[in-house]
């Protein structure tokens, strides 16, 4: 039990308390015994005193009527009378025999001895105890102890009396131990009989062992001596000492005395008594302390050691509630406490490991297994696949049908996903549209079959409410270990695996390092990219588009060109992809639109109306600030909206047409041209193109290079040539770098070339210059 | 007391002419009366008239009466018990030792009392009873009564010696001697210091 446990509190506390009442209990009881035991003995003592005279007095009386029988018998009367020594003498011895005394002595009024019966010499002698007859001449006789010969004699004397006294008898008894043990059997108290004489005190007769008895006389060297403690041989008494008999010269004393263990025997027995029980006491209250103790802490114990479980994770655990105490309370409340933890936890691990969407492990989870796995297959020397599928166009899907139906797709995608893989494989919900799944033990080249899987799914139709909706996947592949070491490795991998899968239209990609390079350029980049919008490194190049009609070149292309201070020059298709991809490309555009309006309307104010197209990026196509943006810029720089044209491809309508077409048609109403660039590459139709607000057609650079040999190039370039015009729209070629490529476009009726047959992009300046020498040359030519 | 007044009286006819009286005063120590005290002359150079008299010393209520008896040698003296109990008289003393073992009524002989002396009477049953009897060798004697007086008449003329006793007495008192006969009647007077008296234990009741 350790010393700050409750249990061992508890148990102090009640044996402590216990103890020290019993202490307390104890010490008091022994006080008061000790008094009682003092005051007993004092009382004992006075009680023996006087029952010791009172005896004494009996015995003295006893005496006395012997003797006073023997002083009127008148035979003896008569013997005394006529001094008849011999016949007093018999009748003496007769009488003594009778009563047992053994001195019997007849003496004269004048104190001379008439006869003795212990010695016949004595006669005529003077009588040993005068003082026994001094005090009064008592017909009664007198009492008395006396101390003659080293015996102690009880004494007593009558008047022989005919009828006046003529002699005294005396007769005596000898007190020896017989005598005090009688007394002591009255008193019940040690006796002993002692004299003080010049020699000290004398033992007559005593009660106490012998050895004690021997030592007695040392202990009483008090002359005032009444009561006192004495101590004999080792044993220590309670004593009383009190006068007899005797002359003032000569006293005799009586000593009662009580042995102090004899006293305290009784109380030592009880003490003894007291200890045994308090022992008992202690025992059981440390017994009942511990039981208390127990039946308080083994519940506690018990919760503590629940609390412990569920604080290292176990919410498994019975909790046992017994009563209705405040443990069964508390037991309670940990029950309950484990249940809500629990649920709460269960709650916690599916908001962390869980997409609430699809009900799929998620990201976090997924890389989770994705790093088991992977160390797993360390181990084991084994392999793995990771695939990312990118659902193609989702976001068209929730821009026309909404969010909630969008969301039902991402929902029927993972359940067909789940279906379509082993049951080892792991499905994960990743982000967005994507999709990842884990392919335990299978190498890239076999995930080709779970790709194709995969790709089986999508044939299906998804039908929301009732309407078929086709939906496309494009599956990036990474594995283990050729492409990377670990989890975050093979996620960047794989995503930039699906990434191309997307970009190249084929559907599908297993990772190749070159990506890697390629993205790392450009990640560089994009820290570069940022530094060069904010420190002007960008410059605006312009490329002339002439009008074939009357040469004149009055618009122009704004191209973005970036001078790296390290790299030096890098192309457009270095960044600008990278740039669309990040979003960042939406800094550029608003630089580069920034920069041209105020370009164009400096141009304006010096008479100079030149008309500049800009292009726009898909994310561009995102951002409703663009149309507000583009007006502001437009009225900062006091320009005419004509002047303004703003280019778009298809791909990038097509990603999100709902909106773009929004921002679109927001930012003809400004009066801006908008015109579509790279026509033809695209998969729209011209019908579709019909809806968008365009006023322009730019036709790829693909159709337009070999358009003077190509004959299939020359047809598709002159059929939309002719549905632009009957669309009323204006035809732009690009990439005219020929004299012939130039006169095909003219019989076709293109009204505007780009390319660099007439100049490659100029900066402002140049660009200007170059219009000069070229309008210079038309005047010329036309004048 | 009656047979000495008569053997007084015979005396005191036989000499007529010359015959007297004699008055004794007796005092204690302290000079106060002294009741119980004999008184008695002895004629000097004369014997006295031998006594024919009796005298009686009762046993009353256990106690002896009188208390004190004075007489002359030669007196028979009777001890009648007039209690319903029995007695034991007896006497140690030298004067006359003798014992009336156990007897009632009046059936003791006479004692005669034939020497001079003091005589201590005690009851061997009764402890406490006791009578003193002075026996003296003339017939000129008398008892002091509560005046401490004691009259002696009929006393031939002549010279005598005078005494005085009482039981009590520390010692004897000085004799006197005094002339019977001349014309002016002798007057005597004693003083006799008394002894602490002895302790008489006799119970309140038995």
């Amino acid at each position: 039990m350790r010393t700050q446990s409750l249990a061992f509190r508890i148990v102090v506390l009640f044996v402590g308390l216990l103890a020290a009442v019993l202490l307390l209990t104890f010490v008091v009881v022994s006080a008061a015994n000790l008094q009682i035991s003092h005051t007993t003995t004092a009382a004992e003592l006075q009680t023996g005193e006087r029952v010791l005279h009172r005896l004494l007095e009996q015995r003295g009386a006893q005496l006395a009527q012997a003797a006073s029988v023997l002083a009127q018998d008148y035979g003896f009367r008569q013997a005394v009378a006529t001094r008849d020594a011999d016949t007093i003498v018999s009748v003496l011895q007769n009488s003594g025999a009778r009563i047992q005394a053994q001195l019997l002595m007849l003496s004269s009024l004048d104190n001379q001895i008439i006869a003795d019966t212990a010695d016949a010499a004595h006669k005529g002698k003077p009588y040993p105890f005068p003082q026994l007859l001094n005090q009064t001449s008592d017909a009664t006789g007198k009492t008395d102890i006396e101390w003659i010969g080293g015996k102690l004699y009880w004494l007593v004397a009558v008047p022989v009396r005919v009828p006046l006294p003529i002699a005294w008898v005396t007769m005596g008894f000898v007190v020896d131990d017989a005598t005090a043990r009688d007394m002591q059997a009255l008193s019940g108290l040690q006796v002993t009989l002692l004299g003080h004489g010049a020699e000290g005190y004398e033992i007559f007769a005593s009660t106490l062992p012998t050895d004690q008895v021997r030592a007695l006389p040392n202990s009483l060297s008090r002359a005032d001596m009444k009561e006192a403690t004495i101590n004999l041989g080792g044993e220590s008494y309670e004593a009383r000492l009190t006068r007899l008999g005797g002359s003032e010269r000569e006293p005799i004393y009586g000593l009662l005395a009580r042995a102090r263990s004899e006293t305290l025997a009784p109380f030592y027995k009880l003490e003894e008594t007291l200890v045994i029980l308090a022992g008992i006491a202690l025992l059981l209250c440390l017994v009942a302390g511990l039981k208390i103790a127990a039946r308080i802490t083994q519940p506690l114990r018990g919760l503590a050691e629940v609390a412990r479980r569920i604080q290292s994770g176990d919410y498994r655990q019975d909790v046992q509630v017994q009563d209705a105490s405040e443990i069964g309370q508390l037991a309670g409340s940990v029950a309950h406490m484990q249940t809500a933890i629990a649920e709460r936890e269960a709650e916690i691990m599916k908001l962390a490991y869980q997409d609430a969407l699809t009900g799929l492990p998620n990201r976090v989870r997924f890389v989770r297994a994705l790093t088991k796995a992977i160390e797993r297959a360390r181990g084991e020397g084994g392999k793995l696949t990771v695939l990312l599928i990118g659902l193609d166009r989702f976001q068209q899907i929730n821009d026309t049908l909404g969010h909630p139906m969008g969301d039902r797709v991402l929902v029927e995608v993972g359940a067909r996903l789940k279906e379509a893989v082993r049951d080892d494989d792991l499905v994960a919900r990743q982000a967005g549209d994507e999709f990842a799944l884990l392919l335990p033990g299978v190498d890239a080249a076999d995930a080709l079959h779970t790709i194709a899987r995969i790709h089986r799914v999508f044939d299906r139709h998804f039908e929301l409410d009732g309407r078929p909706l086709d939906l496309r996947a494009s599956v990036g592949a990474a594995g283990f270990p050729e492409h990377g070491d670990d989890a975050t490795e093979l996620m960047r991998c794989v995503d930039l695996a699906m990434y191309r899968a997307k970009r190249s239209g084929e559907r599908q990609a297993l990772y190749d390092p070159t990506y890697r390079t390629f993205r790392q350029e450009h990640l560089s980049l994009l820290g570069d990219l940022q530094r060069a919008v904010e420190r002007n490194e960008l410059t605006v190049y312009y490329q002339p588009k002439v009008s074939l009609a009357d040469g004149s070149a009055n618009e122009a292309e704004a191209l973005v060109r970036w001078m790296h201070p390290e790299r030096g020059f890098v192309p457009p298709g270095d960044f600008i992809p990278f740039a669309e991809q990040t979003g960042y490309i939406k800094e550029v555009t608003r630089w580069m639109l920034a920069r041209v309006i105020s370009q164009v309307g400096a141009w304006s104010e010096t008479g100079l109306y030149l008309k500049v197209s800009v292009n726009l990026s898909t994310r561009d196509l995102l951002d409703p600030g663009l149309p507000e943006l583009v007006a502001s810029l437009l009225e900062q720089a006091g320009l005419a909206p004509d002047y303004l044209c703003l280019e778009i491809t298809e791909s990038g309508f097509m990603e999100e047409p709902a909106h773009a077409l929004d921002i679109l048609r927001k930012l003809r109403a400004l009066g801006v041209s908008l015109a579509i660039d790279d026509y033809g590459t695209g998969f729209s139709s011209l019908a579709y193109l019909r809806k968008l607000p365009i006023t322009e057609l730019k036709i790829d650079r693909a159709f337009v290079l070999e358009i003077d040999r190509n004959a299939g190039d020359a047809l598709i370039v002159r059929s939309t040539i002719e549905l632009g015009k009957r669309l009323g729209l204006k035809v732009v070629a690009e990439g005219v770098e020929t004299q012939p490529i130039v006169d095909v476009l003219a019989e076709m009726g293109c009204d505007l070339i780009q390319g660099y047959f007439y100049s490659k992009p100029l900066p402002a300046e140049a660009f200007l210059q170059w219009r000069e020498t070229h309008m210079g040359a038309v005047t010329m030519a036309s004048g | 007391m009656q047979k000495s007044c008569f053997a007084a009286l015979i005396l005191a006819l036989s000499g007529w002419a010359q015959a007297a009286s004699v008055e004794i005063h007796l005092v204690d120590g302290a000079g106060k009366p002294l009741a119980d005290a004999a008184a008695y002359l002895e004629p000097l150079g004369s014997k006295a008239p031998a006594s024919k008299a009796t005298a009686v010393i009762d046993q009353v209520d256990k106690e002896f009466v009188p208390l004190v008896t004075v007489m002359q040698t030669g007196t028979l003296v009777r001890f009648p018990n007039r209690d319903n109990i029995r007695h034991h008289v007896y006497s140690f003393s030298p004067a006359k030792t003798f014992d009336l073992p156990l007897y009632s009524g009046t059936k003791a002989d006479p004692v005669l009392f034939d020497k001079p002396g003091q005589v201590v009477l005690g009851c061997n049953i009764h402890d406490w009873m006791i009578a003193y009897a002075l026996v003296v060798d003339t017939p000129w004697f008398g008892k002091s009564n509560e005046q401490g007086l004691v009259k002696i008449d009929d006393i031939p003329p002549g010279e005598y010696t005078a005494r005085a006793w009482h039981p009590y007495q520390a010692a004897d008192a000085a004799a006197q001697t005094i002339k019977v006969g001349a014309p002016a009647e002798p007057k005597l007077h004693f003083q006799i210091k008394l002894a602490p008296q002895p302790p008489r234990p006799k119970p309140k009741s038995y």
